[in-house]
């Protein structure tokens, strides 16, 4: 939503200056829209950044099996040695993925266009500035179908 | 024409042709800094150049990247000579900063389509003020 609008932080229920209608219909809609390719030779997760949350719903997701390309996990500093501490970034680290800390999907020379085509990501803010700045095609899709989608 | 008592937002002159918009940019995503053009088919002044001109909006959107988005466009010698806001944002006001490029907001009651396209235009940031119409 800050994408497409100047405010920095939105919250859910309570009393609002202005509220903006977003269901599952919309969500699909935005998914659609942002979605230029079934599949790409790099997966990329995370943008906003990927929590202790979503890392361990990962290892669950990915436990005994293999990345079939290429995949980058962006999350923070301190959530990769928070990680670390309890193995959790071992486990996934196992899967085939590389960590990058502190740095963002779209800004970073990782991913451009020199080197691919298209890349498969989780992100929404990820797949509109791949797509739009990096002018990649994008498959936007969640963590749950991309570990089972593309791990062995 | 002269517009008094805007908000200086970053000071400094600037001077070149308007280039209006009523809507707002997102300059990471939609502007490249190569050739200083709006890239997004969907926005008014798309293929348009900033370069130069006195680029009126009302405000920037997305990625506070954008500030890095419009120094590359000082860098790259393709940035607007001023900018004008309707109500100038974080992203608008620190990339300009880090530019040096004169931003004002327009004072309250003056909308942007008061300023018409392509018209000679220098804004006095300092003076808070928007000279447009010379020759």
């Amino acid at each position: 939503m800050s994408t497409s609008g100047t405010c920095g932080m939105f919250t859910f229920g309570g009393k609002a200056k202005e509220k903006i209608p977003f269901g599952k219909k919309e969500a699909q809609a935005v998914m659609d829209e942002l979605s230029t390719a079934d599949d790409a030779d790099i997966i990329t997760l995370g943008s906003p950044q990927l929590g202790i949350n979503e890392l361990k719903l990962l290892a669950k997701l990915t436990e005994t099996k293999k990345f079939s390309r290429r995949c980058i996990i962006f999350c923070s500093r301190t959530i990769y040695n928070n990680a670390m501490k309890i193995g959790l970034a071992g486990k996934i680290e196992k899967s085939g993925v590389d960590f990058r800390c502190d740095s963002c999907t779209c800004l970073t020379p990782y991913v451009t266009k020199d080197r691919y085509n298209a890349v498969i990501t989780n992100s929404v803010k990820g797949a509109y500035y791949l797509s739009k700045s990096n002018k990649l095609r994008v498959a936007l899709k969640d963590i749950k179908s991309i570990a089972e989608e593309y791990t062995q | 024409m002269i517009i008094s008592n805007c908000r200086k937002i970053v000071g400094g002159t600037g001077e070149g042709q308007t280039l209006v918009t009523i809507q707002p940019i997102n300059f990471l995503a939609t502007v490249d800094a190569n050739t200083g053009t709006i890239t997004d088919p969907l926005h008014e002044l798309y293929c348009k150049s900033l370069k130069g001109s006195v680029l009126v909006l009302p405000y920037a959107i997305g990625s506070s990247v954008g500030a890095y988005a419009i120094y590359s466009l000082k860098e790259y010698g393709n940035a607007p000579h001023a900018v004008v806001c309707s109500k100038a944002d974080i992203t608008t006001a620190s990339g300009c900063a880090l530019a040096n490029i004169p931003v004002v907001d327009l004072p309250n009651g003056i909308p942007l389509s008061s300023l018409k396209q392509e018209l000679n235009a220098r804004v006095e940031a300092d003076a808070r003020r928007i000279v447009v119409g010379f020759s």
